[in-house]
């Protein structure tokens, strides 16, 4: 018996993995190919021929994908900025802990784990802003697709850059752990904040894999991942009184702002998904 | 984007954006709606690769011509319908003159020939 939906999900996991990755435009030519599908069944064709014949119209995708790349454009530049910022703040991060390895403070494996978990919590974060970004301008209109490519690229690769790092961070903090406390995990609630990110992030990027995912689920994800992320860090350093909360006072104003932070992600992701002006 | 049909691909392709800015001046419309309009208004003598439209819709959106919005349909699905923008209507009354004068040109020399 022949599945239609099961039919079009296969076409587009075919196509994802032969280089037609931007979601908005999967649902475009998935739209195209419903639209061919619905008038050949009206002409009395049977779904399985009327699918085939549709899907051959659209035509392979390799050659559509070679003809998408051709649009290609640098990235906008608000998202070079954004990544120069990140990287600028990653070297300098890099460069003060290194001063502390070399005065004997830091150990070399304790300094790993820590860059890779602000770099990984970091490109959250950085993806998250490009979330909020592309809400806005969704909302001003001001989103054209190469607007919406550039986004949707830098989105999905901070996205990867995120899982990567916390991961690896975890991994050697558990190594860490191990070498200093005689076990892996200490059920410390930074621990569990840190899985919680890492399920956020790969949940988010098997969906994009499975072609399941549009680009604006892509981008309230990440706000989402501003949520988790700021909980996991900030929420569980206040919750255990971490010694760097207290470092000029922070300890007093580190609430309040980490609840405005919150309030305002969670504002941005209702406006996120209310329907656009020109939807509504 | 082109197959098949009578017309060269060339000139089908040269005509594609002049064809598609024309068809947006009626109202908005949405991808499989332009290529059926095409076929029909050509006699099934032009003939688009279906999927090919879009990197040219998506050209023309990145150039200012044209905008679009997708719009709820049946079933929850949605469809994404364009139309024309200001720069639309500049680049089609440029292009109109540049296929008038081609036009113009070639009806001249073809005027009495038996060709």
């Amino acid at each position: 018996m022949f599945d239609l939906e099961q039919a079009i999900s296969d076409w587009r996991r075919q196509a994802l993995a032969a280089g037609i990755k931007t979601p908005a435009l999967l649902d475009e030519l998935e739209s195209h190919l419903r639209e061919d599908i619905r008038l050949l069944t009206s002409a009395g064709k049977s779904q399985a021929q009327a699918f085939q014949l549709a899907v051959l119209r659209l035509g392979n995708p390799g050659p559509l994908r070679t003809e998408f790349n051709k649009l290609e454009h640098p990235a906008w530049w608000p998202v070079t900025i954004g990544s120069w910022l990140f990287v600028g703040a990653l070297i300098l991060m890099t460069v003060l802990l290194s001063r502390r390895l070399f005065a004997g403070k830091l150990n070399l494996l304790l300094l790993v784990h820590i860059l890779s978990f602000t770099a990984g919590y970091g490109a959250a974060f950085l993806a998250g802003s490009f979330g909020i970004f592309y809400v806005c301008c969704r909302l001003l209109r001001a989103l054209s697709p190469s607007r919406q490519q550039s986004l949707g690229r830098a989105v999905l690769m901070l996205s990867h850059l995120s899982a990567g790092l916390v991961i690896t961070g975890m991994v050697l903090g558990m190594f860490w752990s191990h070498q200093h406390l005689g076990r892996y995990l200490t059920g410390d609630i930074r621990e569990f904040g840190a899985l919680c990110v890492i399920i956020w992030f790969v949940a988010l990027l098997v969906m994009q894999r499975y072609g399941q995912m549009s680009e604006r689920t892509a981008m309230l994800m990440c706000i989402g991942g501003n949520v988790i992320v700021s909980l996991a860090w900030f929420g569980a350093a206040i919750l255990i009184s971490d010694p760097w909360t207290r470092v000029h006072g922070m300890a007093s104003y580190l609430p309040l702002a980490l609840a405005v932070f919150l309030g305002m992600n969670l504002l941005f992701l209702a406006i996120g998904m209310a329907p656009a002006p020109e939807e509504a | 984007m082109y197959s098949g049909g009578m017309i060269e691909k060339e000139l089908v392709a040269a005509s594609t954006a002049p064809l598609i800015l024309s068809l947006l001046t009626r109202g908005e419309s949405y991808g499989y709606e332009l290529i059926q309009e095409v076929k029909r208004l050509s006699g099934d003598e032009v003939q688009w690769t279906d999927g090919m439209l879009y990197p040219v819709l998506h050209r023309m959106e990145d150039c200012g011509w044209i905008k679009s919005r997708w719009v709820k349909i049946e079933n929850g699905r949605k469809r994404k319908y364009y139309s024309m923008n200001k720069e639309g209507h500049k680049a089609l009354r440029k292009k109109r003159e540049q296929w008038t004068v081609i036009s113009s040109v070639l009806g001249g020399l073809w005027k009495g020939q038996n060709v």
